[in-house]
């Protein structure tokens, strides 16, 4: 039997891919087969870059769904050509939308009830967060199942992951989570093969991540066909369907695929 | 100018993960102190679903607890599925003991005179052994109904068993059920499924996999099957095995010759490669008996200390068998001489003149050996 899968996708900074890597995940997943929602949770709406969408009103968006009179009728896109890959956009709006949030008693459960009272039917929800630890944040943690670290392999950034990986650990416990969502795995991205700061950052990653059985997934490559891609609306796997750069992805895929069995 | 140093991530990424592993263990004692609910809730799941499923991670940790036990009060469950046990896993896993330590603890059923048995955890139990360990921490568990069967199901769900020994749990798991002998249901399975495939039905085996119980029934009492072979089938479906598979696959496998089923239980040899393997004695060259057991032990040594793919595996077989078969077969050269006649050395490539220049001038000094011999 299949159990929906929410997952969060989050770094520590921006501009590390990861609203890339949550793209090609919910592509991918689509194109096996499986029902995917893609929540783009990030101000900058880079989503709508990524797809080739046009920018939508408040409305239309994302924010939507945080503001109390949320009717329960999803702000969902398809995209063409793909069944079933929907997408929720993002908009600068979702900020003021968020500052409103905070008086509120249930700010970082707005996505959690939410998604309880007008559950959708998706096999896999991604929310791709901001790369902050702000309310947007903490509302998909606590809504997730799943938590995907991206980062890049330098070291400010495995420091960064570092600190990320506490948040997460004690937001969890203090916004009584239960059950706390599980740690996906820490995936490194947009890395070069032959720079050797790299390479020796995903060793000290390798060396400390089994002690928490955190898996340290392969490597995705760095590749500029990724902004090639981005430049026409769409995914790398569309785009160019047979770049090895897509293969990278297989591993996550798979644990994802192992995931919703239950 | 000082010395520069790399600067490593290792020390802040360690203090992350002891503020990850603080709080998964204050989690574990909230779960513990859940403790009484869930000994009323094991209690309720008690007769209903698999053990296996009840015992699963923390859930067995808050209920049971570990326990450091003597190794030599482990004994191995003489049942076990699973008899494949080759030396490099076993040191494999010694050396990952060594490395991390017992990460995984063992599950154990207490006997009544104070030993525990193994359910989960032979691998890691023989390997502790074998590197002077005394002790292991271990999940103490109640005994099911059936351990042989609650273990089997585990192996099948986790596809962890190779067909050899999936096979013989399964028969002997199946025999017990029917108070048959194994040899009545190996040949209760070959006979239906001969008999399904004669009436062209056999895709229906498929379509049935994972119909519910009452479905599988029908169809089978349509099929023209005597009652044992319509409970063998139901057995084989329970276990979410296509008989058609099982029989292709696992009976195979378990019909291998002794000698080879225990080259891949303690040798490591892959059962594709035993497979490749039995033409030695289903169909063993013409060779007197003693040194055609020697060359079978020759060469599963062979195989399992190159580790040989099971491709390789078979070009060793046949080439075996042409240097074995030749001398004795060749007897009559009306065919060779007809053959050499219609060649056109013309039209052959410059190597291929070349060597067989060579070999018939070797011929041809065997030849006139031959000749001088019996002119005398």
């Amino acid at each position: 039997m299949k159990t929906q899968r929410r997952v969060m996708i989050d770094s520590n900074a921006g501009g590390v891919g990861k609203s890339t890597v949550a793209g090609q995940l919910a592509t991918k997943l689509a194109l096996k087969g499986y029902s995917v929602a893609l929540l783009d949770l990030d101000i900058s709406a880079s989503q709508n870059v990524f797809f080739g969408l046009e920018h939508v009103k408040a409305d239309e968006s994302v924010a939507k769904i945080f503001r109390k009179d949320f009717d329960g009728s999803w702000p969902l896109k398809k995209i063409s050509g793909m069944k079933r890959l929907d997408i929720c956009q993002g908009s600068p709006e979702l900020e003021k939308v968020m500052e409103d949030l905070a008086n509120s008693d249930r700010k970082a459960y707005v996505l959690k009830d939410v998604l309880q009272d007008n559950p959708l039917p998706h096999d896999f929800i991604f929310f791709d967060c901001p790369g902050s630890r702000g309310i947007a944040n903490k509302n998909a943690l606590a809504a997730a199942t799943d938590v995907l670290f991206v980062m890049q392999a330098e070291s400010k950034a495995v420091d960064g992951f570092a600190g990320l990986l506490e948040w997460c650990s004690l937001k969890s416990k203090e916004l009584r989570l239960n059950p706390q969502p599980r740690f996906l795995g820490a995936l490194p991205n947009m890395v070069e093969r032959n720079t050797p700061a790299h390479l020796r950052a995903i060793n000290d990653l390798e060396e400390v991540l089994p002690r928490l059985q955190l898996p340290l997934f392969p490597y995705i490559r760095s590749s500029k066909e990724f902004k090639n891609a981005a430049e026409y609306g769409v995914p790398l796997t569309s785009y160019r369907p047979g770049h090895p750069a897509n293969a990278d992805f297989q591993p996550v895929i798979s644990a994802l695929e192992e995931a919703i069995k239950g | 100018m000082p010395k520069r140093e790399r600067r490593s991530s290792v020390a802040r990424l360690n203090s992350a993960v002891a503020v990850v592993q603080g709080n998964l263990n204050d989690r574990l004692e909230e779960l513990e102190s859940e403790n009484s609910e869930l000994k009323q809730l094991v209690a309720a799941l008690k007769g209903h679903g698999s053990l296996e499923e009840s015992i699963d991670g923390q859930f067995a940790k808050s209920l049971n607890g570990t326990m450091a036990i003597s190794i030599n009060d482990i004994l191995p469950f003489r049942g076990q599925p699973r008899k494949t046990f080759p030396e490099n896993e076993i040191s494999e896993m010694a050396s990952w003991l060594l490395k991390d330590g017992q990460q995984e603890p063992l599950k154990v059923i207490e006997t009544e005179d104070s030993k525990y048995q193994i359910w989960d955890g032979e691998r890691r139990w023989r390997a502790a052994q074998t590197i002077g360990w005394s002790r292991l921490n271990a999940y103490v568990l109640q005994l099911p109904d059936s351990l042989h069967l609650e273990i089997l199901k585990g192996f099948l769900s986790r596809k962890e068993l190779n067909s050899l020994d999936r096979g013989e749990a399964i028969i002997q798991e199946i025999s017990q059920r029917l108070n048959k002998s194994d040899k009545d249901i190996v040949s209760s399975i070959r006979s239906s499924i001969r008999k399904i495939e004669r009436a062209k039905k056999i895709s229906v085996m498929e379509q049935i996999l994972h119909q519910p119980f009452e479905i599988q029934e029908k169809t089978l009492a349509e099929m023209n099957l005597n009652q044992l072979q319509q409970q063998v089938l139901i057995g084989l479906l329970d276990f979410q095995l296509n008989p058609r598979t099982f029989a292709a696959v696992d009976l195979v496998a378990y019909s291998l010759p002794a000698q080879l089923k225990n080259a891949v239980r303690e040798k490591g040899i892959v059962v594709g490669a035993a497979l490749a393997l039995r033409k030695l004695w289903q169909n063993p060259p013409k060779i007197d008996t003693e040194e055609l057991q020697a060359k079978r032990t020759e060469i599963i040594e062979y195989v399992a200390e190159s580790r040989l793919s099971i491709k390789e595996v078979r070009r060793l077989v046949s080439s075996f068998y042409q240097e074995t078969n030749r001398p004795s077969e060749i007897k009559n050269a009306s065919a060779l001489i007809k053959y050499l006649e219609q060649i056109d050395f013309e039209k052959l490539e410059d190597q291929a003149v070349l060597s067989l220049k060579d070999l018939l001038e070797e011929k041809l000094q065997k030849i006139d050996k031959v000749i001088n011999d019996r002119l005398g």
